[in-house]
């Protein structure tokens, strides 16, 4: 441990217990502890697992899907189930505040579509996806993608049981999108860049951008895509594959 | 600003939720009011105390737990410098590492989100 950042110190205040206002003497008078070290998202963890084991079940590979609103999750899904045409059956959960316009978009495709509308809700929770999938023919299905409520905060924290989380950026949002966002990108298995047909016509410099994610996340592959004209998609279409496969071994 | 509106700016009232369901599945079925709540929130999670205790107070109305005190123990993250490979302590999201400035780096600890321990009055 460096012993420069004085967490360890006597009166470091960043020692763990730091921030507690009250002494043991002030708790105790007519009053009893219960210990409890339990996790706060204990419920959500135990829907993703169970979510995971209903995807394990179906031989179903789980993607969740994250990004700023516009990165285009969308349209990146859109190319992608009709680039895996004949090869996966691909089925979807579509996450939005508001409307059904993305599952109008994805059941264009012909792939079988889901609409999670959050309402005031800010990310979807495995108890969502639970009842989604409750919804959606999965026979047959090979890939399933969850696109998460575009959101670089608070999608980060919520297990839904997925294989792979893939967050999807693009050169407007700014390279240092990593930086302001650190557990969004920590989290990510996968790191994609969408839309490099902007990176001659905006301040993108793809170097620091590089170097960013890998400053969070040093185990995230890197892709570059642009769904609209398809250039990346292979690449990415290798990548998911790979790691379906990786994802079957594991749960053999 | 009401419940369902701060449901819309963030993700500190689904915790406080949660929170409030694991603390009630370990209250004794009879029992004296419940006067605190400790938590432990650490710092890479990007959860906000002041947020959390605001969405806690505003979540808890009504239940067992309304009125207990939401003692909130931050927990310092913990990162390995990619650069220096210098391990260090810090308490945002991000980590600087302090002997060579690099930024990120590998997160060892902080993503605790845990309810510790719970006061229960006697009854």
């Amino acid at each position: 441990m460096c012993d420069r950042c004085g967490c360890q110190g006597p009166d470091s205040r960043l020692a763990p217990s730091a921030g507690s206002e009250r002494s043991a003497a002030e708790s105790g008078a007519g009053s009893r502890e219960i210990q409890v070290e339990g996790r706060i998202l204990a419920e959500n963890d135990r829907l993703a697992r169970h979510n995971r084991a209903h995807f394990v079940e179906h031989r179903l590979f789980a993607i969740n899907l994250m990004g700023a609103p516009g990165a285009g999750k969308t349209a990146l899904l859109e190319a992608t189930i009709r680039a895996m045409a004949g090869r996966w059956r691909v089925a979807a959960i579509e996450g939005d505040q508001a409307t059904q316009r993305d599952r109008d978009r994805i059941a264009a495709t012909g792939a079988a579509v889901e609409q999670i509308e959050t309402g005031l809700g800010c990310h979807l929770d495995a108890h969502q996806v639970h009842h989604a999938l409750d919804r959606l023919p999965l026979a047959g299905v090979d890939a399933l993608f969850i696109e998460n409520v575009g959101n670089l905060v608070c999608p980060a924290l919520f297990d839904l049981g997925e294989h792979l989380r893939v967050v999807v950026t693009s050169p407007t949002e700014g390279a240092d999108k990593p930086l302001k966002y650190p557990p969004m990108f920590r989290a990510a298995d996968l790191v994609v860049l969408n839309k490099i047909d902007l990176l001659p016509h905006v301040p993108f410099d793809l170097s620091d951008w590089h170097g960013y994610v890998m400053a969070i996340n040093r185990r995230a592959t890197i892709l570059m895509t642009c769904a609209t004209s398809g250039a990346g998609i292979d690449d990415w279409i290798a990548v998911l594959m790979r790691a379906r496969g990786a994802a079957a071994g594991a749960s053999r | 600003m009401s419940v369902a509106l701060l449901d819309t700016v963030m993700h500190e009232l689904s915790i406080a939720r949660a929170l409030i369901a694991v603390a009630e599945r370990h209250l004794p079925p009879a029992g004296g009011s419940v006067r605190a709540l400790r938590v432990a929130v650490g710092a890479a999670t990007g959860v906000v105390p002041a947020a959390l205790e605001w969405a806690f107070q505003a979540a808890a109305a009504g239940s067992r737990l309304a009125g207990a005190q939401l003692i909130i123990d931050r927990v310092a993250a913990r990162s390995r410098c990619t650069t220096c490979r210098c391990e260090y302590c810090f308490d945002d999201v991000l980590g600087r590492c302090p002997v060579c400035g690099a930024l990120g780096g590998e997160l060892l600890a902080g993503e605790e989100l845990t309810l510790r321990s719970l006061e229960v009055a006697d009854v």
